[in-house]
């Protein structure tokens, strides 16, 4: 009887807890997942593989992090070996190791794709304001995207400033990990989709380990981000997001 | 009228040096008719081109019409030649492309003679040359002689006191060269022309009132004939 | 003075053959001066034209920071109410049109064009009603229709149709950047096709309606700038203080098309002295040409030389008549080199020179599209006629110094 007793116990928990669940409102689905994915500190190592017509350019990279504000990439493939891009509470930069150049990034200059990937700068920085930009309504509580049970929201813009007016978001209802996500002119055409192709374990975290972002209007080019490795709540100097410690 | 002193020119080839005169001393008076004879090399040409102010010498004096021309600047020298020099040479040296009449009268229009008069004294000279009817030849359409004709012409044209001539009948056959010599002298009687000319011809030499012979850039006679 | 202009002009006719060729050195040399004048002159006002009628107009209203930003076609740097600005223009009798500039991709599909593919372009957003006032674009319809009022429409220039294969009919999509910052996508139908004179445009032209670029970039009303057009006769530069009166609390600024077009300007004048350089070379030519022919004509002369001096014939008289000599070959050269040039300014002014197969693919900064026209400079004509006289004078001057430096004896016994 024990026995069978646990797999009832079970399910009557599981149930208490979807019925929670589901009673959260969009905006906490919302901050849930934004919550999870920011951490009081992490390092981390993965790799870009982007993808055009004239073929596949992998860049492997390390990146640093601290809050939701402050990041830090550096690209370790051969190709931009030392190349930096420093994201602060406010600004976006780039180093450039062979000229000594560093340049901060704004305006239409955000717009472009980083390392010609699908990621612009802008997408970078994007995210945290989002539940300020936007009004997010719950619009399917339940769907299966690659055979996880997620919620769909829809993102639209409050203003203008934002890049995409409208999205739609599938979270996972166990993890709150992005599984898919797509972002549509005003007039609702498909611009960009995101996907996460696999779900994996670092450091006791459960996090999107591969993701693709393919441009909709311009067919035949996505990106994928691997994520390899992932360490989070260490210690890391403040200084490591400082200008000064950019060219070193 | 000439007065020759002592007169040294010395021509330097890289190191060597050719003594053209050594001390050549020579007086000549208006109106002479005389001929500077000796072989090639002997200094005659020298010597005329020195009385003629378009050399300069390296030692003793030239006085001309009381001027000392030997030591005087390059204007003044060629203002003086201008003036009082006439020049025949054995080339004729006309210009090609004026007439006979043309290559008389630009002489005198170097001396800003109005035009009138340029012409008349142009004609009358080309007549008494004997050149009547041909002044408007250009020197290819005129022998030798004619040529030789024009070019006394020239010479006299100014009026002037002396005229030199390097050997004017060196390129000439001796008939056309002594009816030059012949012109020459009558010229010279007329307007009492002193005329100095170099010659290494025997009959030419004949020709003249005086006769003096170089020889190693010195004088070896001097001898007055008429 | 008399007797040595006829020495020199008959000494002129004693190598007939050398005359002739040096002359005609000289009038070669001339000629080129004068046609390639013509031409440059013919496109530097060709592109000066195109560049106003379909670039910059006569000049241009502003916000005052757009300027600084163009490069990134920033479209919240703009003229709020642009049609109180040009009622306020109108009333002053000044004609003006305004307009969007819109950076973005254009975006190509498979079913239109074959491939997919996309490719970075700028957008004009024109007022249909009013464009044609300042700029000139009807006229370079070649096929199908111009734009009307708020429609999902484009104009696009012939060699960018061309270049991507697009036809009346075609349907190509805009993405570009509203004005925030957002995303949109505008799908539009190409109804006409523009053959711009303006190479730099046919290239990139991509025309729509004001009101379209108005609604999907939402825009509000506002313009990027407004395009003034004044009489070609106009000193441009001297009427913007009066427009810039017009314009005062607005936060806006008229620029003059010399000011926008400094590029361009700069690189003409540039082009300007790189010809000069190429007319200095053909000079050079000319005067080595004359300068060997005196030269020449003085050794051969040095025993008349040496009779002339003995005569009393002064140097500076001798130099006289040597550049008189060598001004009569600049003369001859002169006036054959001028009717050359005349002649070939009429054609390169009437026919011209075609030059699209560079053009097409290249930009060489003039702004013509193919056949380079020249035009008539009677200054330049002028100009080249004394030169070469002159020239050939002061050229004569040096071979005539190296003769008198002879001394007389040396002369005449000159071979």
């Amino acid at each position: 009887m024990k026995i069978k007793r646990r797999p009832l116990m079970i399910m009557i928990v599981m149930l208490c807890i979807a019925t929670t669940l589901s009673a959260m409102t969009a905006e906490q689905i919302m901050r849930e997942a934004d919550e999870r994915q920011t951490y009081d500190s992490s390092r981390s190592s993965g790799q870009f593989k982007i993808k055009d017509r004239f073929g596949t350019k992998v860049s492997t990279f390390d990146a640093w992090s601290k809050g939701a504000d402050e990041s830090l990439i550096e690209f370790t493939s051969v190709a931009e070996r030392g190349q930096k891009v420093l994201r602060t509470e406010d600004s976006i930069y780039l180093y450039y190791p062979d000229a000594e150049e560093l340049i901060r990034m704004q305006g239409s200059a955000l717009r472009q794709g980083m390392l010609g990937s699908d990621i612009s700068y802008e997408d970078m920085t994007g995210g945290k304001d989002r539940l300020s930009q936007y009004d997010i309504v719950l619009e399917e509580d339940s769907e299966l995207v690659f055979g996880r049970d997620c919620h769909v929201l829809t993102l639209t813009a409050k203003t203008r400033s934002v890049p995409y007016p409208k999205e739609i978001v599938w979270i996972d209802k166990e993890n709150f990990i992005v599984m898919r996500a797509e972002y549509y002119t005003k007039s609702g055409r498909l611009l960009k989709e995101m996907e996460t192709l696999s779900v994996g374990t670092l450091s006791g975290i459960e996090v999107a380990t591969e993701t693709r972002i393919s441009d909709k209007m311009k067919t035949d080019t996505e990106t994928i981000m691997i994520l390899d490795e992932l360490e989070v709540n260490i210690r890391i100097d403040d200084d490591l997001f400082s200008l000064d410690e950019l060219s070193w | 009228m000439i007065k020759i002193e002592n007169v040294i020119r010395d021509y330097h080839a890289g190191e060597t040096v050719v003594h053209a005169l050594r001390g050549v001393s020579l007086d000549i008076d208006q109106g002479e008719f005389i001929s500077i004879a000796g072989p090639s090399g002997s200094g005659k040409t020298t010597l005329l081109n020195l009385i003629g102010c378009i050399d300069a010498l390296d030692g003793g004096e030239i006085e001309i019409k009381g001027e000392k021309v030997s030591t005087m600047g390059k204007k003044d020298k060629t203002n003086f030649r201008r003036i009082n020099l006439g020049f025949i040479f054995q080339t004729y040296n006309l210009i090609p492309v004026l007439t006979a009449y043309e290559n008389v009268s630009f002489v005198l229009s170097l001396l800003d003679i109005p035009e009138d008069e340029v012409k008349k004294r142009t004609m009358d000279l080309l007549k008494e040359v004997g050149l009547e009817g041909m002044e408007h030849r250009r020197p290819s359409r005129l022998s030798g002689g004619q040529q030789q004709r024009v070019a006394i012409a020239r010479a006299l044209i100014k009026n002037p006191d002396i005229v030199l001539a390097d050997e004017p009948t060196a390129n000439l056959d001796s008939k056309t060269g002594e009816d030059i010599l012949k012109l020459m002298k009558q010229m010279n009687k007329k307007h009492n022309t002193t005329f100095v000319f170099s010659t290494h011809d025997k009959m030419v030499m004949d020709y003249a009132d005086r006769l003096v012979l170089l020889h190693d850039g010195q004088i070896m006679s001097d001898e007055r004939r008429a | 003075m008399k007797f040595l202009i006829t020495f020199a002009f008959k000494n002129l006719t004693r190598y007939k053959r050398r005359t002739l060729i040096t002359a005609g050195a000289i009038a070669v040399g001339i000629m080129m001066y004068i046609f390639i004048d013509a031409m440059l002159m013919g496109a530097e006002y060709e592109s000066v034209r195109n560049l106003k009628w379909y670039e910059t107009a006569s000049a241009r209203i502003l916000n005052d920071e757009y300027w600084e930003n163009r490069q990134q076609l920033p479209l919240d740097l703009s003229i709020s109410d642009p049609d109180k600005i040009i009622d306020r223009l109108d009333e002053n009798g000044i004609i003006a049109t305004k307009r969007i500039s819109i950076g973005g991709d254009l975006i190509l599909s498979s079913q239109e064009f074959g491939e997919d593919g996309n490719l970075p372009v700028t957008v004009t957003a024109i007022d249909p009603s009013t464009d044609n006032e300042v700029f000139h674009y009807a006229d370079t319809l070649i096929e199908g229709r111009f734009l009307e009022q708020d429609e999902d429409a484009a104009l696009i220039g012939s060699w960018f149709a061309e270049d991507i294969g697009a036809k009346i009919g075609s349907w190509v999509t805009v993405l570009a950047r509203g004005n925030g910052g957002f995303y949109e996508a505008i799908d539009l139908e190409i109804v006409g096709i523009l053959n711009c004179p303006n190479p730099n445009v046919n290239r990139t032209l991509l025309m729509i309606p004001f009101d379209t670029a108005d609604y999907y970039l939402a825009m509000d009303g506002a313009a990027t700038e407004i395009n003034i057009k004044l009489s070609d006769l106009a000193d441009v530069d001297a009427e913007l203080p009066a427009i810039q009166e017009l314009l005062n609390g607005d936060d806006l600024t008229v620029m003059s098309w010399t000011a926008m077009a400094r590029d361009y300007l700069a690189l003409a004048e540039a082009k300007r002295g790189g010809t000069g350089m190429i007319l200095f070379l053909i000079f050079i030519i000319a005067a080595v040409g004359i300068s060997n022919t005196m030269l020449m004509a003085i050794f051969e002369r040095v025993r008349e030389l040496g009779m002339m001096r003995s005569l009393g014939m002064s140097d500076a008289k001798i130099r006289i008549a040597f550049m008189l000599e060598a001004a009569g070959i600049g003369l001859l050269g002169s006036i054959m080199g001028v009717i050359l040039g005349i002649v070939a300014d009429f054609f390169i002014i009437n026919v011209g020179i075609d030059f699209s197969f560079i053009m097409r693919d290249m930009d060489i900064g003039y702004r013509i599209q193919g056949i380079f026209r020249g035009a008539w400079n009677p200054g330049t004509i002028v100009i080249a006629f004394f030169a070469g006289i002159l020239i050939s004078t002061l050229v004569a001057y040096l071979p005539t110094n190296r003769a008198l430096k002879m001394d007389i004896p040396s002369c005449l016994r000159h071979q």
